[in-house]
């Protein structure tokens, strides 16, 4: 890959990359507390734009990959000598292989069908393992402390580079092109050539990849897992939500999402309910979904198209 | 006969019987408006709270004021038709779904804010009375809404099939007329879109205050039922208002046998499985008459 050494955008997101891992050094720990799940919820609202975004498929049930992946890291560590890094990696490939599983005979089905099928799989989960003794049970198990919090910002500031980096080159490559066809029409997509099963099983699997591996940074992070907060259902709602506020279509769009939600939740958090801060989620979904379907940056994109450039 | 297996599946079929309600309400509005209503175990919920300070107040029995209730969730379907869901008409199907979704979190969350999180239950002059025949116990209360609610999907049906205004709808279903046909014919298809998610949610509605005297119920429970709807009407076929009864019934049975005999956090796993398999092997439900 030739380096885009001429762009400024790239050497702005260079440099602001550079600024954030260094800023540990100087910051408040609170405040690099606040970015490490920034950068959690921009990896997992660029996840879910991989299925929705560019394949045009409701996931209502994605936190199940990421709770997954916080369960097989924290079981890893704690029975097995595994070095970190690869438990990470491991806990991806296995959140991604569940992806598979699951996706091969639903991702068949009408958009409908997958949104109901996929959240009744994180509800399952989330009972599974409140049952099952190697989860811990009810009791959830305690994650041996091995990074301090700012091994994990930093951690979280890679995968969400990665997602970000993901999401670029799919826009850009052949199968951009495939995810993009098939949500323009299946019967066109099919006729040109595209596997439609095929395009959509990869675009799921890729989509379950990162959230396995952030789960699995946010298990050691907290330091304890537990499954109804691992597979809490109001983080599919989050990063779903995210990923429609900022634009679902473009990668730029769930970091703008991701960044205004986690703020105002800071913000409502603190100084009134977390009941408040849900119903604000609710009502903004809403009018979303009314008013700008295509989210911020699609609104941005649609004024640029309106006005002709000057020069 | 075992004497605990018997109590069991006849305990199933009464529980069954009142998902049928609230899931014959979903499957109708995906039938007829191809809109997959996701808050509805919200409405449920918001109904068993209407019965529950309707009673705290007058003193009245929620199974007298369950028609009552359902007219009054008719018309907050009705509007909400109005005031929202018609923007999402001959838009992709799954805006209508997020639409919904964004709702349910917004109604459970405004009700937890209101109500606060604690449990509440209708006391009646049935509660805790039973029916006793032989070694079965057939508590009356469910025995009671097991009948209204077959009643009440009955009505439903009647409804669809004797009435003009059944007609109309039967019309500009998607599955069984067709909605261009329909506006040809003179059929206001916004009215009759209103009217059957009023129809949907007035279901929703009659189900909460059946339910308010048999469970304790939270703002937040809502999901649940939600989640038991969908279960359901995707065993029965989605849109098919006949398998939605079977469903129902077999849901009920196979979450009363769980909570006998294993535990109550397998219900989750096994009706996730029952979904996945059905979805996998007979995606139009068990008959193969859904949409």
């Amino acid at each position: 890959m030739r380096w885009p050494i001429y762009s400024i955008k790239f050497w702005i997101a260079l440099i602001s990359v550079i600024i954030l891992v260094f800023l540990p050094l100087v910051s408040s720990s609170y405040f690099v507390r606040v970015l490490t799940y920034v950068f959690m919820w921009i990896t997992l609202a660029e996840s879910i734009t991989v299925i929705y975004g560019y394949i045009g498929r409701v996931d209502f049930g994605h936190v199940a990959f990421f709770g997954i992946g916080g369960f097989t890291t924290a079981i890893l560590l704690l029975h097995t000598s595994i070095p970190w890094p690869l438990i990470l990696i491991l806990s991806g490939i296995c959140v991604s292989v569940v992806a598979f599983v699951i996706g091969l005979p639903t991702l068949r089905l009408a958009g409908s069908y997958f949104a109901i099928a996929t959240w009744a799989l994180a509800e399952a989960l989330k009972q599974l393992f409140v049952i099952t003794p190697i989860t811990g049970g009810s009791y959830g198990l305690v994650v041996p402390p091995i990074l301090t919090s700012t091994q994990c910002y930093w951690l979280m500031i890679l995968c969400a580079v990665g997602m970000i980096l993901t999401n670029f080159t799919i826009e850009r490559s052949k199968i951009g092109y495939a995810f993009r066809s098939i949500k323009g029409s299946e019967i066109a997509a099919w006729t040109t050539g595209v596997d439609v099963v095929k395009y959509r099983l990869i675009g799921f699997m890729i989509s379950a990849f990162f959230p396995g591996i952030v789960g699995g940074i946010y298990s050691i992070l907290i330091g304890y897992v537990y499954s109804y907060d691992l597979f809490a259902s109001l983080k599919s709602d989050q990063m779903f939500i995210m990923a429609l506020l900022g634009g679902a279509e473009h990668f730029l769009g769930p970091i703008i999402g991701a960044v205004l939600l986690v703020v105002s939740l800071e913000i409502l958090w603190t100084y009134f309910t977390e009941i408040l801060y849900l119903v604000f989620l609710g009502a903004i979904l809403v009018l979303i979904i009314m008013f700008i379907p295509q989210g911020i940056i699609g609104l941005l994109k649609e004024r640029r198209k309106e006005k002709p450039k000057k020069s | 006969m075992d004497g605990l297996l018997l109590q069991a599946i006849i305990n199933g079929v009464l529980l069954g019987a009142i998902y049928v309600i609230a899931s014959s309400g979903l499957s109708l509005v995906f039938g007829v408006m191809h809109v997959v209503n996701a808050a509805q175990g919200d409405f449920v919920i918001l109904g068993a709270f209407v019965a529950y300070w309707i009673n705290y107040f007058t003193g009245v029995d929620p199974y007298i004021l369950c028609p009552l209730v359902a007219v009054i969730f008719f018309v907050v379907g009705y509007l909400l038709h109005i005031g929202s869901v018609f923007r999402m008409i001959g838009r992709p199907a799954l805006m209508s779904l997020i639409l919904f979704f964004g709702l349910s979190t917004l109604l459970s969350n405004i009700a937890l804010l209101i109500w606060s999180p604690y449990g509440r239950i209708v006391t009646t002059p049935l509660s805790g009375a039973n029916l006793t025949i032989g070694p079965i116990a057939i508590p009356t209360q469910r025995l009671v809404s097991f009948i209204i609610s077959l009643l009440f999907v009955y009505c439903i049906v009647f409804f669809l099939q004797k009435t003009k205004t059944g007609l109309a709808v039967r019309a500009a279903s998607g599955n069984l007329g067709d909605v261009e046909a329909a506006m040809l014919v003179g059929v206001d298809i916004n009215k009759i879109y209103a009217f059957t998610l009023g129809l949907g949610t007035a279901a929703a509605g009659a189900a909460g205050a059946l339910i308010s005297p048999i469970f304790t119920f939270t703002p937040v429970s809502g999901s649940i039922y939600t989640l038991l709807a969908f279960a359901i009407t995707v065993l029965g076929g989605l849109g098919y208002l006949h398998g939605t009864i079977i469903g129902g019934l077999l849901i009920g049975i196979v979450q009363s046998l769980i909570v006998t005999f294993y535990d109550v956090h397998y219900v989750y796993f096994v009706i996730f499985l029952l979904i996945y398999l059905v979805l996998v092997f007979r995606p139009k439900g068990l008959f193969g008459k859904g949409a």
